[in-house]
Order: structure tokens, then C-alpha cells, then sequence
């Protein structure tokens, strides 16, 4: 007799969801009746205005994914061999990824064990003659201390960008995130609060930035100025490439913005609901979120003490029918991590995140029904593995 | 009082309908402050405000509104329009109805009604141009005051009264007012008032010259009034002059010509809406009528047979209506102009169907009435529809308040008998598209790209003097342009502001800029770039070299700045940027220039 594999268990809440509804299917509609979906159209215009209006950006340039507005961070900065740039090394590899592409080396260091952001002293310790930037990334949508990075940069002379691709509606002592740094870069993937499937955008902060920002996105010409009545003719002037969201994609993005307050507020209502139940937890470390800090609610993540009860919840979880999951693998210990960047000093705050962290279900859509399975799945595992007391 | 359970009921059942008309009117004010629309309005509040420094244009609306005395507040202005839209309206449709039917009929209950129907067709007038029913709303006030003043006219007998002289007064004064806002319209309304006057009044030479009398006074008072407190004649045949010559280059003079062929074709359409159900409902509403079986045999089955034919009738023009609908509340507003004429046309077929089958005199004299009043209310509508600016954008709007009151009319006059199921089916049939309407327009506002729910950003217009909540990008926009007026150095020697984009008239209106001699340099006609050229033409060396452009570049309607260039000022090299936006009417970035070398002065 032939041992049948178990069942796989039903999903009944998957780890997000995105929450499109008649905003985005009517500016998809338009769009299309508009007739013209190449990128930089209107519906394009309306989600940079409105993004330079919410983050007080210089310019903002919506672009396919966070990945390209960060490699266009790396094309701006003229960013080579001999260069270094000081990144978390509990982050998304296109962190790292565009700097690389440019022959510059990423420089990985420890992060803040609160807050997962990269640690101001790791960062200044990492700081040599060859470092030019450095990239900061606010997790989950918390910012990083910046007025001690603001202060950092300014005493190196380096420049201070940002990878805020979690962190759209997210600000620091009331200042968007994204907007402190020369650059700073978003992401409307699939994943995140606001997104149209796959998505980014760059913000330049640094006037001076604006212009090769947008050649570079328009494949090194000066297009956009020509789009704009300044110029009879454009031509190539800088190293760039094609940079820029179809408008199909930005139509959905723009019905998203217009609902921003909405899906955000529907997100922080779940985000609370996990916090007022696991927030006291003893054995369990849940967001820290400091006072200057305001979150836009993007993940809620719970750190267990190992690694095998981290990965015991998740299976428990997912047995259950609920997607809860870890995440980065730290990227100074990747293959490719070890080619292209250098790491600043012993990670362990880095390497305990990545083996301790779960991240729970949290999409605007998620229903009360969905929000309590999730709850009792996980207390039924935490009374399980005695882990339930406050 | 000694009441039946049927007179109980039928009263709960007017106060309801009187309650769900109600509705309409009160939840404009919900939205009075939301959403601005940068073309038509910005036109329209550029007109009304600049007035003065304007020497083009074709109607002379403001001098009418000028004369009520209000703030420059955009806010203010459209709680005037609100008031004024309602109450003229609630005001016909009971005047209307006195004068028409009979004195008996007119219950409390019946006049309550009566005033909520009209204070809901003057509403859904309104909501067809969510969020501001600007200077189309003007026109259709003083058509209404008009009529109410003709109808008032015909049921006062003593002609040396002083209601009578009033009555001509406002006929007169209102009339004039028409005229200075729609020429062709008030003369057309001027026959429609003299044949009501003949049809309904008891008439006699002392009667006729009493009322030309006071109907030519009313006229002088507004001309006085407007040469006291306005200008003087002088400047308004300078303005009107002006006015057709930019009707001739701008190539509009056809839109008349334009406007009767598709007459022609909507009225066609009109009936081919749902001519069976039309006939059914005519037919049926008919024999339902009052009076109308009593001359046949087995009258109780004619008349129950009439109105269950009546009632299959509007039921399935309901039908047709919705299955046109995308939903119950997503109705498409050309389909509902054709649907309200059709009830008009109802109100004109059945009772004129009724007039010919009845025997009595007396009631045949009363539906040869309503036939006629509400042939004649058609016909005012039309005059508006077709000699107004749009012609081709939402008639229904237009034809609401004067198509709707025939349908009461007549409803009001089936309600005795047993055509009071008849006629509570007729004021169901008006409801229902109604509230379906006030939805529909909360979702798709006139010309705004999201619903008036989404407008919720504060903004402040024309340095603070309204503030009004619109959606994000629309207050970037007026921020950006607050920001760049602000340049312009003091509000009273600003610069001309030339509007190359053609569409953003708000912008002059917001940034308190001096027009162009005209309150809108429209683009996308066969002559604007003629026009523009005509403008710049006007302009003194001195006005062309400090004024500012606003340009949108890559619109696919923007002017050749040629000739601004030919005057010497190129715009890449004698213009600053100030600022650029994005407008999101015309969904293209606008860049806002100023002369290079004196800056905003």
C-alpha cells in the first residue's frame, strides 16, 4: 500500500490580499478609453502630484517597481567602482542589488534589535573614505532615528537616501518618510498598502537631482522637458534607461491613492487588534514603535525566542489554513552577498531577526471572521508551547 | 374632522411622496461645499466678478446676479442659487396649479406636495450640475419667475390691485433679465407668457393695458436699477458687441442652427424611447381621467380598465428606463432626459386624449388647460435647451423643472376618483429616476474626476475668499496657483493672466488676475487660435508685455502662442516658470510663466 501524501490544508487567510475596488477599475476604464497607455500620461501625472503633495517631495517619478527607482538612486549619484554604500543587512536584496549593478559595494551592517532599522553606531562604524551613502530602510513602515542619521550624513558628507518601499503614509516627527534623504524610493508591489501588481517611485528631495532623475528614467534623454513645451527637440544626455509605469498600471496605483486613507485605516485596525492581544506578551517581541514614529501599519511581526518556535508557529499556522511568514534571509550571507558587498563587523541582531521573526496576515480586506482565525491560531499555538501569559 | 380610511391613507401617502421630493433639496446642502469644476464655473465666477475689466461676451448674466447683493464666495453664491432655484420653484408649481385647476382640489396636503415636487425638480436641476449649477441655474430661475408671475397674473381679477401690479412687475423685471441672460429664450418665453396670459386669464382691454403697463415698468426698474448700480447701457452694447464678434471667429453661431437639426433628431429619438408603453400610458390615462368614462356605457370598467392600461403603461416605461440603467442607482442621464420628456409627453397626450372624450363642458375646458400648459411647458424647456450654451450636454438637466411640473400637473388632476392610483403611480414614476439621479450625480459630479465623497481636502480659492473641499489633486492644483499668485505682487495691479491651455478659466478667477477682455479664451473650436490672436490684438503694448501665460503644452488643445510672439515676447525666451502643475480637468501638466524682465510687477 502506497502512503498518500497528507491533504494540504485549505488556505482560508492568505498573507495579503490587495484590496482593488470601483476607484481603480474607473480609473483603469479611463484610462484606457484615454487610448494612450504608454508611461508618463496622465494618470502617471495624478500619482506624482499626489505623492509630492503627501510627502512634500521635489518631484516624484512614478516608476515599474522600487527596484528600478533605486537603481535610478544609484544612475542619479553617478555611484561606481571604489564607491561604497552603508545598507541594513536585514533588507530586500534590490537594496543592495542596485548599487551592485553600478560596480559600487554595498556595505552591510547591523541593524536596531527594536526597531529592525539599520543601527546608527553599526552604520557609523561602517563608514570609510570610499562611502558615498547611506541607504537606510524603515521596515515595516517604522522610520529610522533620523535626526541622528540627518546629523551622521552631515558630518561625513554622505549622501542620505532611502528605501522606504514599505513605508508609504509612514512619517518621522510628522515628516513623510522618503522625504529626508537626497532620495527616496517606494514600492506598490503586490505586497504593500497601496499597489497596482508591480510598482515604484522615486522621490528627489535634492532639486538638484530632479533634472538627471528624470533623464534617467526616460532613457537618459531630456523628453520630459520637451513633453513640457521647454525644449524643440530632445536627445540622449545622460547613462539611463526605460524607467517608466504603463499607464494601466498607474491608473490602478491613482484609484489606490485616492483610497489611501481608507486602506490604511483598515489596516491599522487589524494591526491593533494583533497588538492588544499580543503586544503584552512576555516571551513574545512584537513592533516596537518609537515616539517619533508614525506607522502606516504595513506589517505586524512577532519574534519568538528560536528559531524552531518561529517555524513551529508557522507551520502550526498554516496547518490551520493561515499564511504567516518569515522573512529576509540576511543578505551578507548570500552568495551573492558575499561577491559583491562587504560586511561591517559581526550582524547578530541581524541573524536573530531572520531566524526569529513571523509575520502575521495583514491586508486591508481581511475580514472580522478571517482577523479572529488568525488570533486563535495563533493563541492556540501559544497556549500550546506555554507561551500565552502577559 | 370626519376622515375615511382612504382619505387617511391617501394623505400618509402625499406626505411621504411630499417627504421623498424633500429629500432632494435638502441633501444639495450636504454637498454645497464640496468639488469645483475649473471650466464652466471658473467661466462663470471669472464673468461675475471680473465683470468690469470683460468687453467679450455673449450672455450679460451677471448683470442680473449683480444686482443681488452678495460676497464674492463661491459658497454664498451657490446657497443663493439653492434658494432662489427651490423657492421659484416650489413657487410655480403651486401657482401653476392654481391657475389650472380647480380651487377645490387644492387640499393643504396637495399644496405641501406641491411645493416639495417643485422644490425636488428645482433640486434635481441642480444636481445634474453637482457641484455648481452656475449660470445655466440663472437662466432657468428667471424662466421660472417669469411663469410664476404669468400664472399669478391670470388668477388675480382686480387689475388695479397692487398683487396684480406686482405680479406684472416681476414679469416685466424678470423678463428683461432673461433677455440681458438669454435673448432668444426670453423671446420666446415672452410668447409662451402672453399665450398662458390669453389661455387662462379672463381678458380685457383695461385688464391688457393695466398689465403692459407694469410689465413695461418692471422692465424699466430692472434697466434703471442696472445703470445705477452696474453700468451703463453704453459698456453692456460694447460688452454684446464684443460678445458677437467672438461668436463669429470662435465659429460658435452655429451652435443654433446645430442645436435645431439635433432637436430634430432627440425629438425623434424621444418618441422612439418607448412609443408603446407611450400610447398605453396616454391611452389608458385617459379613460382613468375624471369625467372621462362617465359618458359611456359600463363606465366603473372603462375607467378601472383605463387605469390598469395607464398603470401597465408607465410600468413598462419604467422597465425600459432601467434595463438602460447600469443599476438602480446608475442611471444614464441622456436616457433620463428622454424618460422625463416622455412623462411630459404623458402629461399632454392624456389629458389633451381626455379633453376630446369628455363630455362636460367644464372638465373639457380643464384638460384642453393642462393640455395646452403643458405643451407650453415643453416648449420652455425647449427654448432653454436648445439656445443655451450646451446643447449637447445633459438637456435633461435643463428640461427637469418645467417637464416635471406638467407630469404633476396632470398627476394632481388624475388624483380624484379612481385615477388616484393612476395618479400615485405617475409621482412614482417621477420619484424613483429622481433619487436614481441625486445618486448618480454624487458618484459622477459634472466634470470632476471623482465622486463628491472623495472631495475632502480643504482648499482655499481666490486668496481665502471660499473655502471649498476637493480631492487631492485638485488642491494641488489651486495651491500650486495661490502659491504662484502671490508673486503676482497686489490684488489690484495684477496682470492680465492669457490662458493658452483654453480651459482653465478658474485659474484668472482663483489667482484674482485680470482677464483677457473676456471672461474665457476657449480652445478646441475651429477659431480659437483666431480668437486668441483677436484677444492679444486688444491688448496695449504695456498690458501684453506684464501679462502672465499659463500654457499646457502638451494638451492636444493648446493655442499657438504665436501671436504673442509676433508681438515680440517669446516664450521660451522671455518668460520665467513659476510654477508648473498638473491640471487635473485636462490631465496634462500646466506651466505658469512670467515676463522675464519685469517679473509679476
Amino acid at each position: 500500500m502506497v502512503n498518500s501524501p497528507p491533504p494540504a490544508p485549505i488556505l482560508r487567510v492568505p498573507f495579503c490580499q490587495p484590496d482593488y475596488g470601483r476607484e481603480e477599475r474607473a480609473a483603469f476604464e479611463e484610462a484606457i478609453a484615454g487610448g494612450r497607455l504608454e508611461g508618463g500620461g496622465a494618470q502617471t501625472r495624478a500619482c506624482e502630484t499626489l505623492m509630492e503633495h503627501s510627502t512634500g517631495a521635489e518631484r516624484v517619478l512614478i516608476t515599474p517597481s522600487c527596484t528600478a527607482a533605486l537603481e535610478m538612486m544609484a544612475l542619479a549619484l553617478e555611484l561606481g567602482p571604489g564607491d561604497e554604500v552603508i545598507v541594513p543587512a536585514f533588507t530586500f536584496v534590490s537594496t543592495a542589488n542596485a548599487f551592485a549593478l553600478r560596480g559600487a559595494v554595498p556595505v552591510f551592517a547591523d541593524i536596531d534589535p527594536l526597531t529592525m532599522n539599520l543601527d546608527v553606531e553599526a552604520a557609523r562604524a561602517a563608514i570609510t573614505p570610499k562611502t558615498r551613502a547611506i541607504m537606510l530602510v524603515h521596515y515595516a513602515g517604522v522610520g529610522c532615528e533620523m535626526e541622528a542619521f540627518v546629523d551622521l550624513c552631515a558630518r561625513h558628507n554622505l549622501v542620505l537616501l532611502e528605501d522606504a518601499a514599505q513605508a508609504v503614509g509612514a512619517h518621522w516627527n510628522g515628516k513623510a518618510l522618503g522625504s529626508f534623504g537626497a532620495m527616496g524610493a517606494f514600492s506598490f508591489h503586490h505586497t504593500k498598502n497601496i499597489t497596482c501588481g508591480e510598482g515604484g517611485a522615486l522621490l528627489v528631495n535634492d532639486p538638484a537631482l530632479v533634472k538627471p532623475a528624470e533623464f534617467i528614467r526616460d532613457k537618459g534623454t531630456d523628453r520630459a522637458d520637451f513633453l513640457r513645451g521647454q525644449i524643440s527637440k530632445y536627445e540622449w544626455r545622460v547613462l539611463g534607461s526605460s524607467y517608466l509605469l504603463s499607464e494601466l498600471a498607474a491608473a490602478v496605483l491613482l484609484g489606490q491613492f485616492r483610497r489611501e486613507e481608507s486602506l490604511n485605516k483598515a489596516r491599522m485596525r487589524i494591526w491593533q487588534a494583533y497588538d492588544q492581544r499580543f503586544g503584552l506578551i512576555n516571551s513574545l517581541r512584537t513592533p516596537h514603535i518609537p515616539g517619533a514614529a508614525h506607522h502606516n501599519a504595513h506589517i505586524y511581526h512577532i519574534r519568538f525566542s528560536n528559531q524552531k518556535l518561529r517555524d513551529d508557529c508557522a507551520a502550526f499556522m498554516r496547518a490551520h489554513g493561515v499564511m504567516a511568514a518569515p522573512h529576509y534571509v540576511p543578505l551578507h550571507t548570500t552568495p551573492a552577498g558575499r561577491k559583491y558587498g562587504r560586511t561591517s563587523g559581526e550582524l547578530p541582531h541581524t541573524i536573530d531577526a531572520a531566524q526569529t521573526l513571523l509575520r502575521l496576515p495583514l491586508y486591508s480586506a481581511m475580514s472580522d471572521d478571517e482577523l479572529a482565525l488568525v488570533i486563535d491560531t495563533m493563541e492556540a499555538f501559544l497556549h500550546q508551547n506555554g507561551l500565552a501569559t502577559s | 374632522m370626519d376622515l375615511d380610511r382612504r382619505t387617511l391613507a391617501l394623505m400618509l401617502l402625499s406626505g411621504l411622496l411630499g417627504l421623498a421630493f424633500l429629500w432632494l433639496p435638502l441633501s444639495v446642502l450636504y454637498y454645497l461645499n464640496r468639488g469645483l469644476d475649473v471650466s464652466d464655473t471658473g467661466h462663470y465666477y471669472a464673468s461675475l466678478y471680473h465683470f468690469a475689466d470683460i468687453r467679450m461676451m455673449s450672455t450679460q448674466f451677471p448683470l442680473v446676479w449683480k444686482l443681488i447683493p452678495h460676497p464674492d464666495n463661491i459658497l454664498v453664491n451657490r446657497l443663493l442659487v439653492f434658494v432662489l432655484l427651490m423657492g421659484s420653484s416650489a413657487a410655480l408649481f403651486i401657482l401653476a396649479a392654481k391657475a389650472v385647476l380647480p380651487a377645490k382640489m387644492l387640499s393643504k396636503v396637495k399644496v405641501w406636495l406641491l411645493a416639495c415636487a417643485g422644490a425636488g425638480a428645482g433640486a434635481l436641476f441642480y444636481y445634474y450640475w453637482l457641484p455648481d449649477p452656475s449660470y445655466n441655474s440663472i437662466g432657468v430661475i428667471l424662466m421660472a419667475l417669469v411663469l410664476v408671475a404669468t400664472f399669478a397674473l391670470t388668477g388675480i381679477e382686480d387689475q388695479h390691485s397692487w398683487s396684480f401690479r406686482s405680479a406684472a412687475l416681476l414679469a416685466g423685471f424678470t423678463g428683461l433679465g432673461l433677455a440681458a441672460t438669454r435673448p432668444i429664450t426670453a423671446l420666446i418665453m415672452a410668447l409662451i407668457g402672453a399665450v398662458l396670459f390669453f389661455m387662462l386669464a379672463r381678458l380685457s382691454w383695461q385688464r391688457l393695458a393695466q398689465l403692459i403697463l407694469f410689465v413695461v415698468l418692471g422692465a424699466v426698474v430692472f434697466f434703471v436699477l442696472v445703470q445705477i448700480f452696474i453700468e451703463p447701457l453704453p459698456v453692456t452694447l460694447e460688452r454684446i458687441h464684443g460678445g458677437l464678434q467672438k461668436r463669429e471667429i470662435l465659429g460658435t453661431n452655429q451652435l443654433v442652427a446645430k442645436g435645431l437639426s439635433l432637436l430634430g433628431k432627440e425629438a425623434t429619438t424621444v418618441l422612439h424611447t418607448a412609443p408603446w408603453a407611450l400610447l398605453l400610458a396616454s391611452l389608458g390615462g385617459a379613460f382613468a381621467a375624471p369625467g372621462v368614462a362617465d359618458r359611456f356605457a359600463k363606465a366603473q370598467w372603462l375607467r378601472l380598465g383605463g387605469v390598469g392600461l395607464g398603470a401597465i403603461g408607465l410600468i413598462w416605461m419604467q422597465i425600459i428606463f432601467w434595463q438602460q440603467s447600469q443599476s438602480l442607482v446608475q442611471v444614464p442621464l441622456e436616457k433620463l432626459t428622454y424618460y422625463l420628456v416622455n412623462l411630459g409627453l404623458i402629461a399632454v397626450f392624456c389629458s389633451a386624449i381626455a379633453g376630446m372624450l369628455t363630455a362636460n363642458k367644464d372638465t373639457r375646458i380643464l384638460y384642453w388647460r393642462l393640455a395646452g400648459v403643458s405643451t407650453l411647458l415643453l416648449l420652455a424647456t425647449l427654448s432653454l435647451t436648445i439656445f443655451g450654451t450646451g446643447y449637447w450636454i445633459r438637456k435633461a438637466g435643463i428640461a427637469s423643472v418645467f417637464v416635471v411640473l406638467a407630469s404633476v400637473l396632470m398627476a394632481l388632476q388624475m388624483a380624484r376618483g379612481t385615477g388616484y392610483i393612476w395618479s400615485l403611480a405617475m409621482m412614482s414614476a417621477l420619484i424613483l429616476p429622481l433619487w436614481a439621479t441625486r445618486t448618480t450625480m454624487v458618484n459622477h459630479p459634472y466634470r470632476l474626476e471623482t465622486s463628491l465623497s472623495a472631495q475632502t481636502q480643504k482648499t482655499s480659492i481666490r486668496g481665502g475668499r471660499s473655502t471649498l473641499r476637493l480631492d487631492p489633486l485638485t488642491k494641488v492644483f489651486f495651491d500650486r496657483l495661490s502659491a504662484a499668485a502671490d508673486e503676482m505682487g497686489p490684488v489690484d495691479q495684477r496682470p492680465i493672466l492669457i490662458d493658452l491651455s483654453g480651459r482653465l478659466p478658474m485659474a484668472q478667477y482663483h489667482m484674482q488676475a485680470r482677464p483677457a477682455f473676456t471672461p474665457w479664451i476657449l480652445s478646441a473650436y475651429k477659431g480659437s487660435n483666431a480668437f486668441l490672436a483677436h484677444v492679444i490684438a486688444q491688448m496695449s503694448d504695456e498690458q501684453l508685455a506684464r501679462a502672465w501665460i499659463l500654457d499646457a503644452p502638451a494638451y492636444k488643445y493648446h493655442m499657438d502662442p504665436a501671436p504673442i510672439a509676433e508681438r515680440g515676447h517669446q516664450l521660451d525666451r522671455d518668460y520665467r516658470t513659476v510654477t508648473t502643475a498638473f491640471a487635473p480637468y485636462i490631465k496634462t501638466d500646466i506651466v505658469l510663466l512670467a515676463p522675464k524682465s519685469k517679473g509679476a510687477e
